[in-house]
């Protein structure tokens, strides 16, 4: 152990419970601290655009996208699917938006 | 009457960790971003650490705000569009992250994964069998 980290440990265990917790949330927050990025390169996805401008609209269904344009809808991700295949489009990007009176649920 | 389904994929998971765990690794561009992630059927949408669309470059809040509610009260996450690889299969969904830098947890959920595979689960030998859906 370096004589930095044991004179740290030391001193922790003088600090109030408050000064301990702001410790915890200040290295947690180290620990997370993201590998350089491209952050201010970033362009959102079209589709991403798309879905954020048209979410009240489709709200409830399913959307079947190409490169940021719309091709078809559906209840349910097949219709949606069958829907933008029968129009050329074979694989075309699936999403269901989540309508405001729906729960969006995190299961565990 | 028999139903019969057959699978492309046969993975063992590690009973020794909580839940089911898969290998995942997330595709944005020519940025690759892994980490496990439990297969939650209780979960609407794959949600995963924010620190992980971070590292592969995306900015956050920029995309589809999405308010999850869970048992004890809610949080906020945001959507975006990346390819979502696991075991060797791979398509494309909106995926959220969460907004607070805190959260740990990382699951796979209806929309985006279970809506776009079929699986089959033999939870007494630890066996997942999955395919992708072929929307034939």
């Amino acid at each position: 152990m370096n004589t930095v980290y044991t004179e740290i440990l030391e001193k922790a265990s003088n600090l109030t419970d408050t000064e301990r917790n702001k410790l915890i949330q200040l290295l947690q927050k180290q620990a997370n601290v993201a590998k350089p990025n491209n952050k201010k390169k970033f362009v959102l996805h079209p589709n991403t655009v798309w879905i954020k401008a048209n979410h009240d609209k489709y709200a409830g269904n399913y959307v079947a996208l190409k490169d940021g344009k719309f091709i078809a809808s559906g209840k349910t991700i097949k219709e949606a699917n069958e829907k933008a295949r029968s129009l050329g489009v074979e694989k075309p990007f699936l999403h269901y938006i989540i309508a405001e009176n729906e729960d969006a649920w995190g299961g565990w | 009457m028999i139903h019969k389904l057959e699978f492309e994929k046969r993975i063992s998971y590690d009973s020794r960790k909580n839940g089911i765990t898969l290998d995942i690794q997330l595709r944005l561009n020519k940025s690759f971003e892994s980490f496990t992630a439990k297969v939650d059927t209780g979960s609407s949408n794959c949600i995963f650490q924010r620190i992980h669309g971070e590292n592969l470059g995306l900015d956050i809040e920029t995309g589809e705000p999405l308010r999850i509610s869970t048992a004890t009260g809610s949080f906020l996450t945001f959507g975006h569009h990346v390819t979502l690889i696991t075991e060797g299969l791979e398509f494309d969904s909106m995926v959220f992250f969460f907004e607070n830098e805190f959260v740990s947890r990382n699951v796979l959920g209806r929309f985006g994964f279970l809506d776009r595979v079929i699986i089959g689960l033999n939870d007494y030998e630890r066996i997942l069998y999955m395919n992708i859906h072929n929307y034939e």
